[in-house]
Protein backbone atom coordinates (compact mmCIF):
# COMPACT_ATOMS: atom_id res chain seq x y z
CA UNK A 1 0.00 0.00 0.00
CA UNK A 2 1.45 3.74 -0.69
CA UNK A 3 1.83 6.23 1.66
CA UNK A 4 -0.91 8.38 -0.79
CA UNK A 5 -3.75 5.78 -0.85
CA UNK A 6 -2.51 5.53 3.21
CA UNK A 7 -3.85 9.21 3.46
CA UNK A 8 -6.88 8.86 1.09
CA UNK A 9 -8.26 6.47 3.53
CA UNK A 10 -7.85 8.60 6.56
CA UNK A 11 -9.36 11.37 4.62
CA UNK A 12 -12.38 8.84 3.96
CA UNK A 13 -12.37 7.32 7.61
CA UNK A 14 -12.82 11.32 8.24
CA UNK A 15 -15.47 12.00 5.69
CA UNK A 16 -17.68 9.96 5.97
CA UNK A 17 -17.34 9.40 9.64
CA UNK A 18 -16.85 5.68 9.43
CA UNK A 19 -16.09 3.78 13.24
CA UNK A 20 -13.48 1.01 12.03
CA UNK A 21 -11.52 0.88 8.92
CA UNK A 22 -9.68 -2.46 8.44
CA UNK A 23 -6.92 -3.18 5.44
CA UNK A 24 -5.18 -6.11 4.86
CA UNK A 25 -3.07 -6.22 1.91
CA UNK A 26 0.00 -9.03 1.85
CA UNK A 27 1.47 -8.64 4.84
CA UNK A 28 0.61 -5.04 5.35
CA UNK A 29 -2.34 -4.06 7.71
CA UNK A 30 -3.52 -1.21 9.21
CA UNK A 31 -6.60 -0.32 11.33
CA UNK A 32 -7.98 3.24 11.52
CA UNK A 33 -10.82 3.83 14.28
CA UNK A 34 -12.40 7.03 14.93
CA UNK A 35 -13.44 8.40 18.29
CA UNK A 36 -17.04 6.79 17.11
CA UNK A 37 -15.30 3.58 17.85
CA UNK A 38 -14.50 4.24 21.27
CA UNK A 39 -18.56 5.80 21.76
CA UNK A 40 -19.91 2.77 20.43
CA UNK A 41 -17.39 0.18 22.41
CA UNK A 42 -18.21 2.00 25.83
CA UNK A 43 -21.92 2.24 25.20
CA UNK A 44 -22.11 5.85 24.22
CA UNK A 45 -24.21 5.59 21.74
CA UNK A 46 -27.63 3.69 21.60
CA UNK A 47 -27.99 0.92 19.32
CA UNK A 48 -25.96 0.05 16.62
CA UNK A 49 -24.15 2.16 14.64
CA UNK A 50 -23.62 1.58 10.80
CA UNK A 51 -20.38 1.42 9.90
CA UNK A 52 -21.18 4.09 7.43
CA UNK A 53 -23.34 7.51 8.19
CA UNK A 54 -24.07 10.24 6.07
CA UNK A 55 -21.51 12.22 5.90
CA UNK A 56 -21.54 14.90 8.04
CA UNK A 57 -21.65 18.67 7.23
CA UNK A 58 -18.92 19.36 9.37
CA UNK A 59 -15.98 17.98 9.38
CA UNK A 60 -15.19 16.59 12.77
CA UNK A 61 -11.68 18.13 13.07
CA UNK A 62 -10.49 20.69 15.12
CA UNK A 63 -9.89 23.91 12.49
CA UNK A 64 -5.95 24.36 13.89
CA UNK A 65 -5.18 21.11 12.26
CA UNK A 66 -6.51 23.01 8.89
CA UNK A 67 -3.14 24.36 9.16
CA UNK A 68 -0.93 21.09 7.71
CA UNK A 69 -3.76 21.17 4.92
CA UNK A 70 -3.05 24.01 3.63
CA UNK A 71 -1.43 23.86 0.26
CA UNK A 72 2.99 24.27 -0.01
CA UNK A 73 2.98 26.20 -2.23
CA UNK A 74 1.69 29.52 -0.68
CA UNK A 75 1.79 32.55 -3.47
CA UNK A 76 4.06 34.88 -2.64
CA UNK A 77 2.59 38.29 -1.15
CA UNK A 78 2.77 40.50 -4.30
CA UNK A 79 4.21 43.92 -3.02
CA UNK A 80 2.69 47.12 -4.63
CA UNK A 81 6.28 48.92 -4.42
CA UNK A 82 9.04 46.96 -4.97
CA UNK A 83 10.82 46.25 -1.51
CA UNK A 84 14.89 44.88 -2.05
CA UNK A 85 15.46 44.88 2.24
CA UNK A 86 15.84 41.21 3.13
CA UNK A 87 13.53 39.67 6.38
CA UNK A 88 14.81 37.57 8.99
CA UNK A 89 13.44 34.14 10.18
CA UNK A 90 14.65 34.42 13.98
CA UNK A 91 14.69 32.11 16.31
CA UNK A 92 11.80 31.18 18.36
CA UNK A 93 13.98 29.90 21.65
CA UNK A 94 16.98 29.18 23.38
CA UNK A 95 18.70 25.94 21.77
CA UNK A 96 20.92 24.37 19.22
CA UNK A 97 20.00 24.44 15.71
CA UNK A 98 19.59 22.01 13.47
CA UNK A 99 19.51 22.28 9.37
CA UNK A 100 18.37 19.03 8.93
CA UNK A 101 16.22 16.72 10.66
CA UNK A 102 18.79 14.03 11.16
CA UNK A 103 22.52 14.00 10.72
CA UNK A 104 22.39 12.21 7.50
CA UNK A 105 19.02 13.64 6.31
CA UNK A 106 19.48 16.47 3.84
CA UNK A 107 19.33 19.97 5.16
CA UNK A 108 15.30 21.67 4.95
CA UNK A 109 16.73 24.73 2.88
CA UNK A 110 20.12 25.76 1.72
CA UNK A 111 20.71 29.18 -0.17
CA UNK A 112 18.71 29.93 -3.18
CA UNK A 113 15.72 27.98 -2.45
CA UNK A 114 12.71 29.57 -2.35
CA UNK A 115 10.33 28.66 0.43
CA UNK A 116 6.78 29.00 1.54
CA UNK A 117 5.43 30.10 5.13
CA UNK A 118 4.42 26.76 6.17
CA UNK A 119 8.28 25.17 4.90
CA UNK A 120 10.16 23.83 7.90
CA UNK A 121 13.39 25.50 7.56
CA UNK A 122 15.12 24.19 10.44
CA UNK A 123 14.95 22.51 13.93
CA UNK A 124 15.99 24.06 17.21
CA UNK A 125 16.92 21.31 19.84
CA UNK A 126 15.77 22.74 23.39
CA UNK A 127 16.39 20.51 26.67
CA UNK A 128 16.04 17.38 24.03
CA UNK A 129 12.40 18.86 22.58
CA UNK A 130 12.53 18.47 19.72
CA UNK A 131 11.34 21.78 17.42
CA UNK A 132 10.71 22.32 14.05
CA UNK A 133 10.51 25.65 13.00
CA UNK A 134 8.52 26.90 9.81
CA UNK A 135 8.93 30.03 7.85
CA UNK A 136 6.50 32.10 8.33
CA UNK A 137 7.52 33.70 5.69
CA UNK A 138 7.42 33.51 1.96
CA UNK A 139 10.52 34.42 -0.24
CA UNK A 140 14.29 32.94 -1.24
CA UNK A 141 16.87 32.08 0.92
CA UNK A 142 19.79 34.49 0.77
CA UNK A 143 21.93 33.86 3.72
CA UNK A 144 22.13 30.88 6.26
CA UNK A 145 23.34 32.97 9.40
CA UNK A 146 24.12 30.23 11.78
CA UNK A 147 26.65 26.90 11.38
CA UNK A 148 24.74 23.66 11.71
CA UNK A 149 24.61 22.11 15.22
CA UNK A 150 25.49 25.15 16.87
CA UNK A 151 23.56 27.37 19.91
CA UNK A 152 21.04 29.65 19.41
CA UNK A 153 20.05 32.34 21.55
CA UNK A 154 15.97 33.94 22.01
CA UNK A 155 15.59 35.77 18.79
CA UNK A 156 18.55 35.19 17.09
CA UNK A 157 18.05 35.63 13.23
CA UNK A 158 18.80 32.39 11.52
CA UNK A 159 18.18 33.04 7.65
CA UNK A 160 17.90 35.75 6.00
CA UNK A 161 14.78 35.50 3.32
CA UNK A 162 13.99 38.01 0.07
CA UNK A 163 10.73 37.92 0.49
CA UNK A 164 10.23 38.98 -3.04
CA UNK A 165 12.40 36.58 -4.20
CA UNK B 1 -11.45 15.02 21.45
CA UNK B 2 -9.31 13.03 24.00
CA UNK B 3 -5.82 11.24 23.75
CA UNK B 4 -6.29 8.16 21.73
CA UNK B 5 -9.99 9.11 20.36
CA UNK B 6 -8.53 8.41 16.41
CA UNK B 7 -6.35 5.56 16.15
CA UNK B 8 -4.25 4.67 13.39
CA UNK B 9 -2.49 1.34 13.73
CA UNK B 10 0.03 -0.48 11.26
CA UNK B 11 1.54 -4.02 11.67
CA UNK B 12 5.03 -2.58 11.01
CA UNK B 13 6.51 0.80 11.02
CA UNK B 14 10.06 2.27 10.53
CA UNK B 15 8.74 4.89 13.46
CA UNK B 16 5.79 5.82 14.68
CA UNK B 17 7.15 9.74 15.03
CA UNK B 18 8.53 10.17 11.40
CA UNK B 19 5.41 8.55 9.71
CA UNK B 20 3.47 10.99 11.91
CA UNK B 21 5.45 13.92 10.51
CA UNK B 22 4.66 12.49 7.09
CA UNK B 23 1.15 12.17 7.77
CA UNK B 24 0.99 15.84 9.16
CA UNK B 25 2.05 17.08 6.00
CA UNK B 26 -1.09 15.53 3.92
CA UNK B 27 -3.66 15.41 5.78
CA UNK B 28 -5.69 16.53 8.70
CA UNK B 29 -5.24 14.47 11.64
CA UNK B 30 -8.04 14.89 14.80
CA UNK B 31 -6.23 15.93 17.91
CA UNK B 32 -5.18 13.34 19.99
CA UNK B 33 -4.95 10.93 17.00
CA UNK B 34 -2.46 7.92 18.36
CA UNK B 35 -0.51 6.21 15.61
CA UNK B 36 0.75 2.68 16.89
CA UNK B 37 2.41 -0.47 15.46
CA UNK B 38 3.32 -3.59 17.22
CA UNK B 39 6.70 -3.64 15.43
CA UNK B 40 8.91 -0.41 15.31
CA UNK B 41 11.57 -1.58 13.24
CA UNK B 42 13.43 2.15 13.29
CA UNK B 43 12.58 3.76 16.39
CA UNK B 44 14.21 6.91 16.86
CA UNK B 45 15.57 7.70 20.11
CA UNK B 46 17.69 11.11 21.15
CA UNK B 47 18.97 12.52 17.58
CA UNK B 48 21.01 9.46 16.51
CA UNK B 49 20.34 6.96 19.46
CA UNK B 50 18.01 3.94 18.02
CA UNK B 51 14.90 2.85 20.44
CA UNK B 52 15.04 -0.75 20.33
CA UNK B 53 11.55 -3.00 20.99
CA UNK B 54 11.22 -6.35 20.17
CA UNK B 55 7.91 -6.66 17.93
CA UNK B 56 4.43 -7.26 19.79
CA UNK B 57 6.20 -6.82 22.50
CA UNK B 58 6.28 -2.82 23.74
CA UNK B 59 4.44 -0.11 23.51
CA UNK B 60 5.74 2.26 20.26
CA UNK B 61 3.33 4.93 19.50
CA UNK B 62 2.78 8.74 18.76
CA UNK B 63 0.14 11.01 19.90
CA UNK B 64 -0.07 13.89 17.82
CA UNK B 65 -1.89 17.21 19.33
CA UNK B 66 -2.34 20.69 18.97
CA UNK B 67 -1.36 22.49 22.24
CA UNK B 68 -1.80 26.15 21.23
CA UNK B 69 -2.50 27.22 24.26
CA UNK B 70 0.97 26.77 25.35
CA UNK B 71 3.28 29.64 25.51
CA UNK B 72 6.71 28.84 23.81
CA UNK B 73 8.09 29.84 27.44
CA UNK B 74 6.41 26.94 28.95
CA UNK B 75 7.13 24.68 26.36
CA UNK B 76 9.25 22.39 28.68
CA UNK B 77 5.63 21.65 30.40
CA UNK B 78 5.40 19.49 27.98
CA UNK B 79 7.94 17.04 28.52
CA UNK B 80 7.16 17.11 31.71
CA UNK B 81 3.79 16.44 31.75
CA UNK B 82 3.76 13.39 29.61
CA UNK B 83 6.66 12.14 31.71
CA UNK B 84 4.11 12.11 34.83
CA UNK B 85 1.43 10.78 32.57
CA UNK B 86 3.57 7.90 31.25
CA UNK B 87 5.21 7.27 35.01
CA UNK B 88 1.46 7.17 36.29
CA UNK B 89 0.76 4.57 33.89
CA UNK B 90 3.68 2.07 34.89
CA UNK B 91 2.84 3.05 38.81
CA UNK B 92 -0.59 1.26 38.33
CA UNK B 93 1.43 -1.87 36.82
CA UNK B 94 4.35 -2.31 38.97
CA UNK B 95 1.83 -1.11 42.45
CA UNK B 96 4.89 1.61 43.45
CA UNK B 97 6.51 4.60 42.64
CA UNK B 98 8.63 4.73 40.06
CA UNK B 99 10.91 7.70 38.61
CA UNK B 100 11.43 10.19 35.59
CA UNK B 101 15.40 10.51 34.70
CA UNK B 102 16.06 13.22 33.20
CA UNK B 103 15.43 14.86 30.52
CA UNK B 104 12.90 12.25 29.41
CA UNK B 105 13.22 8.24 30.21
CA UNK B 106 11.48 6.46 32.95
CA UNK B 107 12.84 4.27 35.21
CA UNK B 108 12.50 1.37 37.77
CA UNK B 109 15.14 -0.02 40.14
CA UNK B 110 17.21 1.92 38.25
CA UNK B 111 16.99 0.86 34.61
CA UNK B 112 14.74 2.29 31.91
CA UNK B 113 11.34 1.06 31.33
CA UNK B 114 10.16 4.00 28.96
CA UNK B 115 11.11 6.62 26.57
CA UNK B 116 9.82 9.95 25.33
CA UNK B 117 10.31 11.71 22.17
CA UNK B 118 8.32 14.97 21.34
CA UNK B 119 9.17 16.52 18.29
CA UNK B 120 7.15 19.88 18.10
CA UNK B 121 6.30 22.17 15.11
CA UNK B 122 6.32 26.07 15.69
CA UNK B 123 5.68 29.20 13.50
CA UNK B 124 6.23 32.22 14.75
CA UNK B 125 5.40 32.63 18.21
CA UNK B 126 2.79 29.73 18.31
CA UNK B 127 3.08 25.62 18.76
CA UNK B 128 1.47 24.07 15.86
CA UNK B 129 1.58 20.43 16.72
CA UNK B 130 3.42 17.87 18.98
CA UNK B 131 4.30 15.03 18.55
CA UNK B 132 4.79 12.70 21.62
CA UNK B 133 6.39 9.57 20.93
CA UNK B 134 6.45 7.15 23.44
CA UNK B 135 8.33 4.12 24.08
CA UNK B 136 7.18 1.60 26.98
CA UNK B 137 8.81 -2.00 27.45
CA UNK B 138 5.89 -4.35 28.34
CA UNK B 139 6.69 -8.10 27.70
CA UNK B 140 9.97 -7.97 26.41
CA UNK B 141 12.11 -10.08 28.63
CA UNK B 142 16.04 -9.81 26.66
CA UNK B 143 17.91 -6.75 26.20
CA UNK B 144 21.35 -5.58 24.88
CA UNK B 145 23.84 -5.93 27.33
CA UNK B 146 24.45 -2.37 26.99
CA UNK B 147 21.23 -1.24 27.76
CA UNK B 148 20.19 -0.78 31.17
CA UNK B 149 16.69 -1.10 30.66
CA UNK B 150 13.45 -3.55 31.92
CA UNK B 151 10.04 -4.24 31.23
CA UNK B 152 6.41 -4.59 33.23
CA UNK B 153 7.37 -8.49 32.42
CA UNK B 154 10.84 -8.52 33.83
CA UNK B 155 9.44 -6.71 36.77
CA UNK B 156 6.12 -8.59 37.44
CA UNK B 157 7.23 -11.90 36.17
CA UNK B 158 4.37 -12.06 34.17
CA UNK B 159 2.92 -11.45 30.64
CA UNK B 160 0.84 -8.26 30.79
CA UNK B 161 -1.58 -7.56 27.88
CA UNK B 162 -0.51 -4.29 25.69
CA UNK B 163 -4.35 -3.39 25.36
CA UNK B 164 -4.38 -2.84 28.77
CA UNK B 165 -1.02 -0.71 29.21
CA UNK B 166 -2.23 1.09 26.65
CA UNK B 167 -5.99 2.11 27.38
CA UNK B 168 -4.38 3.50 30.99
CA UNK B 169 -1.63 5.09 28.99
CA UNK B 170 -4.08 6.71 26.84
CA UNK B 171 -6.26 7.30 30.13
CA UNK B 172 -3.35 9.14 32.22
CA UNK B 173 -2.50 10.97 29.62
CA UNK B 174 -5.30 12.52 28.64
CA UNK B 175 -5.58 13.54 32.65
CA UNK B 176 -2.22 14.77 32.68
CA UNK B 177 -3.13 16.54 29.58
CA UNK B 178 -6.15 18.38 30.84
CA UNK B 179 -3.59 19.70 33.58
CA UNK B 180 -1.68 21.43 31.18
CA UNK B 181 -4.35 22.91 29.35
CA UNK B 182 -5.25 24.36 32.54
CA UNK B 183 -1.76 25.57 32.87
CA UNK B 184 -1.43 23.91 36.31
CA UNK B 185 2.80 24.54 36.34
CA UNK B 186 2.87 24.02 39.78
CA UNK B 187 1.26 20.81 39.79
CA UNK B 188 3.08 19.49 37.48
CA UNK B 189 6.20 20.46 38.84
CA UNK B 190 5.57 18.83 41.88
CA UNK B 191 4.22 15.64 40.56
CA UNK B 192 7.41 15.68 38.27
CA UNK B 193 9.88 16.54 41.19
CA UNK B 194 8.40 14.17 43.59
CA UNK B 195 9.60 11.41 41.06
CA UNK B 196 12.76 12.81 39.77
CA UNK B 197 15.09 10.09 39.79
CA UNK B 198 18.23 11.19 41.79
CA UNK B 199 16.60 14.24 43.85
CA UNK B 200 18.75 15.56 46.40
CA UNK B 201 20.82 12.30 46.89
CA UNK B 202 24.70 12.29 46.36
CA UNK B 203 25.59 11.82 42.78
CA UNK B 204 28.50 11.30 40.90
CA UNK B 205 28.71 13.67 37.72
CA UNK B 206 30.31 13.97 34.76
CA UNK B 207 31.24 16.60 32.01
CA UNK B 208 30.61 15.80 28.47
CA UNK B 209 33.00 17.81 26.76
CA UNK B 210 35.96 17.75 29.47
CA UNK B 211 34.90 14.73 31.05
CA UNK B 212 35.91 16.02 34.34
CA UNK B 213 33.36 14.01 36.72
CA UNK B 214 32.20 15.68 39.94
CA UNK B 215 29.99 15.21 43.32
CA UNK B 216 26.82 17.37 43.67
CA UNK B 217 22.85 16.73 44.54
CA UNK B 218 20.53 17.87 42.01
CA UNK B 219 18.13 20.53 43.36
CA UNK B 220 15.37 20.47 40.66
CA UNK B 221 14.74 20.40 37.07
CA UNK B 222 13.49 24.61 36.18
CA UNK B 223 11.16 25.46 33.37
CA UNK B 224 13.31 25.45 30.50
CA UNK B 225 14.47 21.76 31.54
CA UNK B 226 17.72 22.98 32.59
CA UNK B 227 18.39 21.16 35.78
CA UNK B 228 20.33 22.79 38.94
CA UNK B 229 22.80 20.94 40.71
CA UNK B 230 24.63 21.62 43.96
CA UNK B 231 28.15 21.75 43.51
CA UNK B 232 29.79 22.39 47.25
CA UNK B 233 27.35 24.68 48.07
CA UNK B 234 26.90 26.72 44.83
CA UNK B 235 24.33 26.20 42.49
CA UNK B 236 25.24 25.16 38.97
CA UNK B 237 22.84 24.96 36.01
CA UNK B 238 23.35 22.48 32.78
CA UNK B 239 21.71 21.58 29.56
CA UNK B 240 20.96 17.72 28.80
CA UNK B 241 23.72 17.72 26.40
CA UNK B 242 26.78 19.01 29.13
CA UNK B 243 26.25 16.43 31.87
CA UNK B 244 24.90 12.53 32.55
CA UNK B 245 25.11 11.18 36.15
CA UNK B 246 25.88 7.88 37.19
CA UNK B 247 22.99 5.99 39.46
Amino acid sequence: MTFKEITDLIKMVNKFNLSEFKVKEGDFEMTIRSEIYSKVKSGDMTGMQPVISVPSPVAPLPVESKVSETPLETPPSPDEKADTSYVEIKSPMVGTFYRSSAPDKPAYIKVGDTIAATDVVCIIEAMKLFNEIEAEISGKIVKILVDDASPVEYEQPLFLVDPNG
Amino acid sequence: MGIGSFRIQLDKLTSTNEFAIKLLKKVALPDGTIIDTQHQTRGKGQLNARWIAEPHNNITSSIIIYPHFLPLDKIYYLNKAICVGVAWCIEEFVGRRVFIKWPNDVYVQNTKIAGLLIQNSIMGRSLQHSILGIGININQSTFPKSFSACSLKTILKENISRYEVMEKLLNYLQKVYNELCLHSFQQIDRWYHERLLGLNSDLLFQQLDTQKQFNGKIIMVDKLGKIHINVDGIVKIYVSKEIEFFL
